[in-house]
């Protein structure tokens, strides 16, 4: 029932279905850039420990 | 004996429209030359309004050179700015982020700008893909603002992207304001220690390839953004392709900005543009910026809660994780000097706004991801 409520906005008709849409739009915005994020991160820092492993190697070789 | 009436002819057809849109193309190029905004789009796209506004201009129509170019370069298929990021992923050093990775939480954080954005354009009125459209002003990236208002139709892409480079060049004075909103002094105060890891050239090279491909995995619709700015910073990074680097840097760069300019003024007809809708999105523009800094310096403060006293954050930092580069990193620097003139964030402040340059492309792609699940 709630999403059949309606009025008009500034610049147009505004139902409640937009508005929980948007803040839907919101979350799902913000997670999917954190979770793209923290995959960049961890491929960051591992990608990191094996390069520093891989020359920490060679060092003791030498 | 013919008339002389062609020598009145567009001169009996200047509307006010036309000549309001006049005014607003040489405010355009003032605002380029006497203040340095952005000069290398506001000069171009301030002429083009011009050009466009002039009755029975030779620049539009099946013939007119804007018309082709803006069918050819951007409707057809968003080349000019693509090919931009191409330039732009040339220029950038991901050396600051990549030995100080964390600081690309922030870089996600300070887009949060743009949903909020989408949200108040939302409650105003505006229909879905021009609030999206909106919000992506926020994104503090013109060639992802164009792209985003093109891909969906937007009935305000002048706007947008007016908007866009406007701000940007306004970064300077909207984030000292934002930043106080949210900070204390002594938050502000807060010096932190810049201890980075070693950047290895093999993690330069691996970094932009693992972007794209997480990023395409996430939001298919990120690639061509994302992809263009990773594949042109792949070119800088290999090392094997100096004189391509070069080149995407400076004179493709320099060339795709000449036509860019001027082609999105195509989008400043005085009917399209004129409008109350117009006025609105330009200033939503506004709440995206404030919002951004906000996001981003709230996130640095959540962060702090967790940390000891040692480590914590200047929570300024997360305000540079906009992607209005490098010069929120100077701002951010410029604001903790001001605070203590001891206090040197700038590498990490670096960090975070070459984050942020991922984090709205990231977000733009998200956002047609987004749109196209709404059927968009």
């Amino acid at each position: 029932m709630l999403s059949k409520i309606s009025f008009l906005s500034l610049m147009g008709p505004l139902r409640s279905v937009d508005i929980y849409q948007s803040l839907w739009l919101i979350i799902e915005g913000m997670v999917g850039i954190l979770i793209v994020m923290l995959l960049i991160y961890l491929v960051v820092i591992w990608v990191n420990k094996i390069m520093n492993k891989i020359e920490m190697s060679i060092d003791k070789n030498r | 004996m013919g008339s002389f009436s062609f020598i009145t002819q567009a001169l009996g057809e200047i509307t006010l429209p036309m000549v309001i849109m006049w005014v607003i193309g040489i405010l355009l190029i003032w605002l380029a030359l006497a203040k340095d905004f952005e000069p290398a789009l506001l000069l171009p796209m301030g002429f083009g309004a011009i050009l466009v506004n002039i009755p029975h201009t030779g620049v539009l129509g099946d013939n007119g050179i804007l018309q082709w170019l803006y069918h050819a370069g951007i409707e057809a298929s968003e080349a000019l700015p693509l090919l931009l990021f191409v330039g732009i992923g040339a220029m950038i050093d991901f050396g600051p982020l990549l030995s100080n990775p964390k600081m690309l939480f922030f870089g996600g954080a300070a887009q949060f700008g743009i949903f909020v954005t989408v949200l108040i354009s939302v409650l105003l009125g505006f229909e879905l893909k021009d609030a999206l459209s909106i919000g992506v002003i926020g994104a503090a990236d013109g060639p992802t603002a164009i792209l985003v208002s093109q891909k969906l139709a937007s009935n305000y892409k002048g706007a947008i992207t007016v908007a866009a480079y406007s701000y940007m060049a306004l970064v300077p004075i909207i984030q000292p304001f934002a930043i106080k909103l949210v900070t204390t002094e002594q938050e502000r105060k807060i010096r932190m220690k810049y201890n980075p890891q070693g950047v290895s050239k093999t993690i330069k090279i691996i970094f932009p390839i693992a972007v794209t491909l997480i990023a395409g995995m996430i939001a298919p619709d990120s690639v061509g953004l994302v992809g263009m700015l990773m594949f042109g910073n792949l070119i800088r990074e290999c090392g094997k392709l100096d004189s391509l680097s070069e080149t995407a840097q400076g004179p493709l760069a320099n060339i795709i900005t000449i036509f860019l300019g001027i082609t999105i003024s195509f989008q400043m007809q005085a009917r399209q543009f004129l409008s109350w809708g117009t006025v609105i999105a330009i200033f939503l523009g506004l709440f995206a910026f404030i919002f951004d800094t906000i996001g981003g310096v709230v996130v640095a403060k959540l962060m702090n809660i967790f940390l000891p006293e040692d480590k914590k954050i200047n929570p300024m930092i997360g305000g540079a994780g906009i992607s209005a580069f490098p010069m929120s990193a100077r701002v951010i620097q410029k604001m903790a000097l001001k605070e203590d003139c001891q206090n040197h964030i700038i590498m990490h402040a670096v960090g975070a706004n070459v984050a942020g340059q991922i984090g709205s492309v990231v977000a733009g792609g998200i956002i047609l991801s987004i749109a196209h699940g709404f059927g968009l």
